[in-house]
């Protein structure tokens, strides 16, 4: 099992990174190596809500299936895996904490590769740096998408 | 009024690269500056389907609406903007045709940005840069996604 904990202060209110962990849409663009991700049903982040991401492996394609578990209103989101994909386990927690015009966002993953057939195909350490990279990327990435203004 | 052309070869079956073109899912990615998409009504692309592109400018957000008005199946795909956002006039088609054992992907751009949109937050220059880098990178990542190669489906769990 492995862990990664990240502490990041977004300069935006909770509000504002509310939505964006709300949105979907926003996932491609928050993980380097996901190229698409459906939602089912469709729409906003709920609990119960599946994923289905694709993501890529050098030239392969990745399946990795994870599910909305626990929401609490602009405080709380976790998500696991289901079974299948890349992960054997995996789970993100992200807590939310207002600072007035500033969030602090504590994320935390916990997380084990699904072996056996992914090390037939795959060099387990890359691909063991690979998803850490992409984990450590996430909140970089949040923080850099939730302090975008709006144009007026 | 600008125009990009390209054309380019992915060594991938014109099903594989209909699928990326044709699941709005990809958007996203496809654009290295957009980073979100809302799209209605959701689901596979379909004629009269409108999408709500948010983008990236410096730290600035920028929106793009577009709505999809041609779709031949595995031959073609075009979308044009609509009213409001970042551009005044947009066009984009792309035309699919099978190649040897690939296929051959031709796109076009014509667009013309809204300086009403853009006024002063935005460097018109830079703006246009960015604009011509995303357009321009959209067939190189289409041919990275398109070319990806699945895991086997019985043996990947």
């Amino acid at each position: 099992m492995t862990k990664l904990h990240v502490i990041s202060e977004v300069q935006a209110p909770v509000k504002t990174v509310w939505e964006v962990l709300m949105d979907s849409s926003y996932i491609t663009r928050l993980y380097p190596d996901v190229i698409a991700v459906q939602a089912d049903p469709a729409g906003r982040n709920a609990v119960g809500q599946k994923f289905h991401i694709v993501g890529k492996a050098g030239k392969r394609k990745l399946e990795i299936f994870i599910e909305t578990t626990e929401l609490v209103d602009e405080k709380k989101v976790v998500t696991r895996n289901r079974p299948g994909g890349l992960f054997k386990s995996f789970e993100s927690v992200l807590l939310l904490d207002p600072r007035g015009a500033v969030t602090e966002v504590k994320t935390s993953f916990e997380y084990e590769l699904s072996m056996g057939y992914l090390g037939k195909i795959f060099n387990m350490m890359l691909l063991e740096r690979l998803v850490m990279d992409n984990l450590k990327a996430y909140t970089r990435n949040l923080k850099d998408v939730c302090e975008l203004l709006p144009l007026s | 009024m600008t125009k990009l052309e390209n054309v380019t070869e992915i060594a991938a079956p014109v099903d594989a690269v209909w699928d990326v073109l044709t699941d709005t899912s990809y958007i996203v990615k496809l654009f290295q500056d957009a980073i979100s998409v809302t799209i209605d009504p959701p689901g596979r692309s379909a004629l009269g389907q409108k999408y709500h592109v948010l983008g990236k400018a410096g730290r600035r957000k920028v929106d793009i609406y577009l709505e999809l008005v041609e779709l031949v199946p595995k031959k073609r795909i075009a979308n044009i903007q609509r009213p409001g956002g970042l551009f005044k006039s947009f066009k984009q088609l792309t035309l699919v045709e099978p190649k040897g054992n690939g296929t051959e992907v031709e796109t076009s751009f014509d667009y013309e940005l809204s300086m009403g949109y853009i006024g002063r937050a935005l460097n018109l220059v830079l703006v246009e840069r960015l604009v011509r880098d995303n357009l321009d990178g959209y067939a190189k990542t289409l041919k990275e996604i398109a070319e990806l190669v699945p895991l086997p489906a019985a043996e990947s769990n």
